[in-house]
């Protein structure tokens, strides 16, 4: 087991050092870089910036360096002294900027994903108990229906209808007034006043996905003999059913909870653009529109390690719970 | 230097403090000020200077747009995305020298009262307004200014140096301190246009650094710099500098520890974490209503920042945005705006763009190739491909009917708007088309009925578009490819990156490319279609490099309208007198129209914003521009909530 968990390790380094690689060569594949954006960005504005001032602008932030180079600078202040760099567009640090929003994603996307399996794990059961029934043919029109409409489109509808029916546009986790505001009982009450709604748009896409995989596995673990022995011996059906296949039906998707991981923070963007989110990733989306090189690079990052992350802790359970991953 | 003083011989005062605000002669200091009701509490308890000594000896005096407003209320308005510095300089941070009257006409005073230009325009000498405050008390004086050109702008490690608006000969002024408060630019060359330049967003640039606390951090004023720096880990000085005294075009410079000159101060700073950025009034600001009431009327402003078009267009539905066309007064949404503005509350109001036309389709006329240079440096050849143009349908198919025909001139709205010169070329007249290209030596035909040029080849042009800039040149360039189709010329669409395309410009690699026609109302201060005066020349690149430098390997020197263009504009330079420049520049564009330096489709309609109806003091039109940095040129400060 040590020698497995020490190749695991040894292989996750090695991905991550692959990664962060081509995080920053993705991030600076499109022609120009932050300098040429920025002067999009203002010409967009009216305000045309002339050449000498653009490269005033490149030496100021140092891109005038090789690729490798910048790479190898940024690197080596991460792993010296875990300083991720300076975000352009901010002129802050990088750290300054992420963590706060990262920890508003995982907030919004944990509790969407706990919304998501307290409602899909009694519907995707009840839909194979009750094959072909009203109540499965509902549950599964609702399935697809969340399933093909776009998140965004849900959200946009969401914040129309509430418009209409409210006056007021349903966007943000706070009212203005609790933005700046210590976190105390009412701006708590507001936060989940407000939270609601993104959980509801993320957690519909995901229900449906869910309620699937869980009626089709458990289809199959139904029919098996030790159902029906169970039943012949006299068990209740309720207890039954929620003791042994559900159990059994749920594994599939207990294993796929690290790729998890790195969805707590990426999943919402659309959403959390459209809601006006303070959520990472409307953040992410601006520094790669910007080409702002660190910022997007220590998302990247940060979720490519998430990402290798979940997977080691998938094959960790994968291990405990079947003897022969650990020994091949 | 008194008002309205023109001296004849060597100096002429050209323009001087008469002007103020239109109708509002200079009056007497104000009487009958009361104390701010949300500044009383502060000024009882000593905690603020009473009224009084806050205000400068000579307060600007802001004319109302409606009539005189109430104290208190906030503005609200949203933000969008990553650093929306400009939205905030338009609407909260234009407080230049001199400034642009509100219907874009003349420079009026403003942070100086009066000023004096030299013959050949090589020398400004400023007076400043008396007793102006910072945001901190100290005294706004010639020092502050001194010190952004002087020590910034003229100092080798800042970025960029003297901004391109400033420079004259190549080089940026030298700042003289006459005394406190007079303060002298001089000029390597003439630099006529300094003042219009002035009163722009970018002017505001001279006005933002407050000398006392900047000084700081820089190495001329504090030996201990480096040390800063170190403890900062900033990269240099200018770093750190940056950092605690901000630059023109970043988030950064909106912090509270800032000292600054607007009528309103950020009470936290604007961050990537910022979600609403809110500012309280500026205790000392310089400016009072006729009645002598200190401004801003509006206590605070609170700019929501969002990440989507949608959020902010439904909070301005809701009527939870007060005034605002920035991001939300789309095409799109006119409609959904109009039929919400009961439910609202808010009304609207018009902006004119400062654009001659939504679609400039400029041929290469220093083309590389010899024959395509002597093809589309043709005017007959211009002329006809502009005649081939159905205008009327591609204004009613993609632009849904609004704006009219229209070439290359000044809008109607512009002081410089001469009748016929937009309209030039416009008419939809393929015959001619046809007799003009047959004329031009362009009448052999290949198998698929297209021209040959003299050498034999296909007469096909090459158009650079990018879409993502404006969605409708797609569109348009596709409808021209048809109309060229039917008078033989080849029109192929390259749709491009946008750093590709200036790269292709730049080195002269490319037949022709489509891009928005600026300037419309202010033509001096951005012709770069008029006259080769920049990168965005792409009529005539190779002309511009010549005006750079005539022996640059890629240079060409310009035929003799080009060079009468250039010898106007810098009789333009070397003139301050406003009703010069304008007869100058009036000639330029005509040439520039005569000649086709771009083929324009469509004359942009107004655009709008909304209001609210108990925000008050909103003209109903204003122009809508960088160069008047709108709404800025309005006065913001004098907005009130009925």
């Amino acid at each position: 087991m040590a020698l497995f968990l020490l190749r695991r390790l040894g292989a996750m380094v090695a991905t991550l050092v692959a990664i962060s690689l081509i995080a920053f060569a993705v991030i600076e594949l499109p022609p120009g870089d932050f300098a040429t954006a920025y002067v999009a960005a203002m010409q967009a504005n009216g305000v045309v910036m002339t050449e000498e001032e653009i490269a005033g602008l490149r030496a100021a932030y140092g891109l005038d360096g090789g690729l490798l180079e910048r790479y190898a600078a940024w690197i080596w202040a991460i792993l010296s002294r875990g300083d991720f760099g300076q975000s352009f567009e901010w002129r802050q640090p990088v750290s300054d900027l992420i963590w706060g929003r990262v920890g508003m994603s995982m907030v919004v996307e944990l509790t969407a994903l706990v919304v998501m399996w307290c409602v899909a794990l009694p519907i995707g059961v009840y839909s194979a108990v009750r094959r072909y029934t009203v109540g499965d043919y509902a549950a599964t029109l609702f399935g697809f229906l969340g399933l093909a409409v776009p998140n965004f489109l849900l959200a946009l509808g969401l914040m129309y209808l509430s418009f209409r029916l409210t006056g007021s546009a349903l966007s943000g986790l706070n009212d203005d007034r609790f933005i700046d505001a210590p976190w105390d009982a009412a701006r708590i009450a507001d936060f989940l006043a407000h939270l609601w709604a993104p959980v509801l748009v993320l957690a519909t896409a995901g229900m449906a996905h869910l309620i699937r995989v869980l009626r089709a596995n458990l289809l199959d673990e139904l029919n098996k003999p030790y159902v029906v022995a169970a039943r012949a011996r006299g068990l209740p059906e309720g207890r039954l059913i929620w003791k042994y296949p559900v159990r059994v039906a749920l594994n599939p998707l207990v294993s796929s909870i690290g790729l998890l991981l790195p969805t707590l923070i990426s999943s919402s963007v659309v959403v959390g653009v459209v809601m006006s989110l303070p959520t990472a990733g409307p953040l992410l989306l601006r520094a790669l529109m910007s080409q702002d090189t660190y910022l997007a690079g220590a998302f990247i990052l940060l979720m490519g390690t998430l990402a290798i992350l979940g997977t080691v802790i998938s094959d960790l359970l994968l291990a405990l719970v079947d003897p022969r991953v650990r020994h091949r | 230097m008194t008002e309205g003083n023109h001296l004849a011989s060597t100096r002429r005062a050209v323009l001087a403090g008469a002007m103020a605000m239109a109708a509002a002669p200079l009056m007497p200091r104000p009487v009958a000020a009361r104390e701010v009701p949300s500044l009383a509490a502060d000024v009882a308890a000593g905690r603020l200077p009473p009224l009084a000594e806050r205000l400068p000896e000579e307060p600007l005096v802001v004319q109302p747009v409606e009539r005189i407003g109430r104290y208190g209320g906030t503005w609200r308005a949203g933000l969008r995305g990553g650093g929306d510095t400009i939205g905030l300089i338009r609407m909260l941070g234009y407080e230049p020298l001199v400034a642009w009257d509100r219907e874009w006409r003349n420079v009026v005073p403003h942070l100086a009262t009066a000023w004096e230009v030299s013959d050949e325009a090589r020398v400004y000498t400023f007076r400043l307004r008396r007793g102006v405050r910072w945001s901190d008390g100290k005294p706004f004086t010639a020092e502050d200014i001194a010190f952004v050109v002087n020590d910034l702008f003229a100092h080798p490690d800042w970025p960029g140096g003297a901004p391109t608006w400033l420079r004259s000969g190549g080089a940026g002024p030298r700042a003289e301190v006459v005394d406190a408060h007079t303060l002298r630019l001089v000029f390597r060359a003439p630099h006529g246009l300094l003042l219009q330049h002035l009163a722009t967003g970018r002017g505001t640039e001279l006005t933002m650094y407050q000398r006392a606390h900047c000084a700081q951090f820089h190495p001329a004023t504090n030996p201990n710099v480096e040390q800063l720096v170190r403890e900062g880990n900033h990269r240099n000085w200018v770093a750190l500098f940056q950092a605690r005294c901000g630059q023109v075009f970043t988030a950064q410079r909106w912090q509270p520890t800032i000292p600054t000159l607007n009528a309103w101060i950020p009470e936290t700073p604007y961050t990537g974490a910022t979600q609403v950025l809110n500012f309280r009034r500026n205790p000392f600001y310089w400016k009072v209503d006729p009645e002598g009431n200190q401004l801003p009327y509006l206590d605070r402003v609170s700019f929501r920042i969002s990440d989507s078009v949608e959020d902010l267009t439904l909070r301005a539905m809701a009527g939870e945005i007060d005034m605002q066309d920035r991001h939300i007064a789309t095409l799109a949404n006119r409609a959904v705006f109009h039929d919400n503005r009961e439910r609202g509350g808010y009304r609207f109001f018009e902006v004119v763009p400062d654009l001659y036309n939504a679609v400039a389709l400029m041929l290469n006329q220093t083309h590389r190739d010899p024959v395509m240079r002597s093809v589309l440096g043709n005017r007959e050849v211009r002329r006809a491909l502009s005649h081939a143009i159905n205008r009327r349908e591609i204004i009613d198919a993609v632009f849904v009917g609004q704006g009219r025909p229209w070439g290359l001139g000044s809008r109607p709205e512009s002081p410089l708007y001469q009748p016929g010169v937009g309209e030039a070329h416009t008419v939809f007249d393929r015959a001619l088309a046809n007799r003009l290209l047959d004329e031009a030596g362009l009448r052999n035909r290949d198998r698929q009925g297209f021209r040959l040029l003299p050498d034999g080849r296909r007469f096909s042009i090459e158009v650079m578009i990018i879409p993502a800039v404006r969605p409708e040149w797609g569109d348009a360039a596709e409808m021209i490819q048809r109309d060229w189709r039917q008078v033989g010329v080849e029109l192929r669409i390259a749709t491009i990156d946008r750093t590709l395309m200036e790269e292709r410009r730049n080195r002269n690699e490319f037949d022709a490319l489509i891009w928005e026609g600026s300037a419309g109302l202010g033509e001096a201060l951005q012709p770069d279609h008029f006259l080769p005066s920049s990168w965005w020349s792409a009529f005539g690149i190779a002309w511009f490099r010549w005006v750079q430098s005539p022996t640059h390997p890629d240079a060409m020197e310009p035929p003799a309208h080009v060079k009468r263009q250039l010898a106007l504009y810098d009789e333009m330079l070397r003139s301050a007198d406003p009703a010069v420049q304008a007869e100058r520049m009036k000639e330029i564009i005509r040439i520039a129209s005569d000649q086709l330096y771009a083929i324009g489709i469509v004359l942009p309609p107004n655009g709008y914003g909304i209001v609210r109806n108990t925000f008050r003091n909103v003209p109903a039109s204003m122009p809508g521009s960088w160069s008047w940095p709108h709404p800025g040129p309005v006065q913001t400060s004098q907005f009130f909530l009925a």
